[in-house]
């Protein structure tokens, strides 16, 4: 799947140690290289662009503070990602848009929306028609390859939450496809009758 | 993708999520946010560094003398008082009742004298006692040393 949010690429030397001073132009330097991924990463999961846009600012903001217990283990990208993810998911808590488990479950259990299947094939819709933890859930795994410990840990729940919310959330998407599929071809021999 | 053992089926389309550009803004207001943390940052570490230097100075000015105050006892400032009186009786010996006439030595002794009187004054410790009466004997000896040195100058001659 080519889904992968430009993460992976590591970050210039020099550009990191000028950053680490606190240097503006490389701290702009390294917004220029990765602001689009974290934008995207926060667009995908909150579906807001102000909240994105105040997730990345943050990001970028506390960046600065951070940036000296980069040990560079991982490449910079990667422990970037993380701390996106980290504002992200807090953005969530705090709008308290991560509604109940039960109702994370019982949202997807219903029946497909018209409107969604009317929607049509389109990612960014089916994604979007999906609860905000499912639809975390299914970027952070599906997309930045996460893994259901490292999720259990975000969310502070069970492994075992994690992949039933994940398998719940794949199926209500192909079903979500599938409608619209289906939907789509009806409209079509309409066409051709007519 | 299959992470944790768990077979995906998520459908293809996924992979067709689109990729967001900010605001052409949002890079500006950043760098602005950023020039702000940085000012803040840097106030912060100099008034930091600023209440960790007074926090020294009143350390060192309170704590400090406490701790490198001198510890004597007050049989200790009895002999050491004893001591003066013998080297005072000494040197009437030795000088026959001559004026003092070295200048630098009667100038420590003065010096002295008055710091004793000031120490006096002010009710001031055994332990600062002590050290000034031992500074007080130590200019005597040497003022004793010196009138005998001339003494046996004067017999040698």
């Amino acid at each position: 799947m080519q889904t992968r949010s430009g993460f992976g690429s590591d970050l210039d030397g020099a550009i990191l140690r000028r950053a680490r001073r606190g240097d503006r132009t490389a701290l702009g330097d390294i917004y220029a290289q990765f602001g689009r991924h974290c934008y995207t990463l926060a667009m995908r999961i909150l579906g807001e662009t102000a909240a994105a846009e105040d997730v990345v600012q943050d990001v970028f903001v506390r960046l600065i503070d951070a940036l000296p217990r980069f040990r560079g283990d991982a490449p910079f990208g990667a422990w970037l990602k993380r701390m996106t993810v980290n504002a992200t998911i807090d953005v969530m808590r705090r709008d308290r848009r991560m509604i109940t488990l039960d109702e994370d479950f019982a949202e997807l259990g219903s029946p497909v929306p018209a409107s969604a299947a009317e929607a049509g094939v389109d990612a960014w819709s089916l994604l979007m028609s999906l609860p905000p933890r499912a639809r975390a859930v299914v970027v952070l795994h599906e997309v930045e390859g996460y893994t259901h410990k490292e999720m259990a840990s975000l969310f502070g729940q069970s492994e075992s939450y994690s992949k039933s919310l994940l398998a719940r959330s794949l199926r209500r998407l192909e079903m979500q496809a599938g409608a619209a599929t289906m939907r789509s071809d009806e409209q079509e021999e309409d066409g051709h009758e007519s | 993708m299959n992470h944790d053992g768990l077979v995906s089926t998520a459908p293809t389309v996924l992979g067709e999520l689109p990729v967001f550009e900010p605001d052409i803004g949002l890079g500006e207001r950043i760098a602005s946010a950023q020039g702000r943390h940085l000012r803040q940052r840097r106030t912060r570490r100099i008034a930091w560094s600023a209440g960790v230097l007074a926090c020294s100075t009143l350390f060192a000015w309170l704590v400090l003398p406490l701790a490198t105050k001198e510890v004597a006892s007050p049989g200790e400032l009895v002999e050491v008082r004893q001591q003066s009186r013998q080297l005072e009786a000494d040197w009437r010996s030795v000088a026959a009742g001559e004026p003092l006439l070295d200048a630098r030595l009667r100038m420590r002794l003065q010096g002295i004298d008055a710091r004793l009187q000031t120490a006096y004054d002010q009710s001031a410790g055994a332990g600062e006692l002590v050290r000034l009466w031992k500074e007080r004997n130590a200019v005597m000896r040497e003022l004793l040393d010196r009138d005998r040195g001339g003494q046996r100058l004067v017999s040698r001659i």
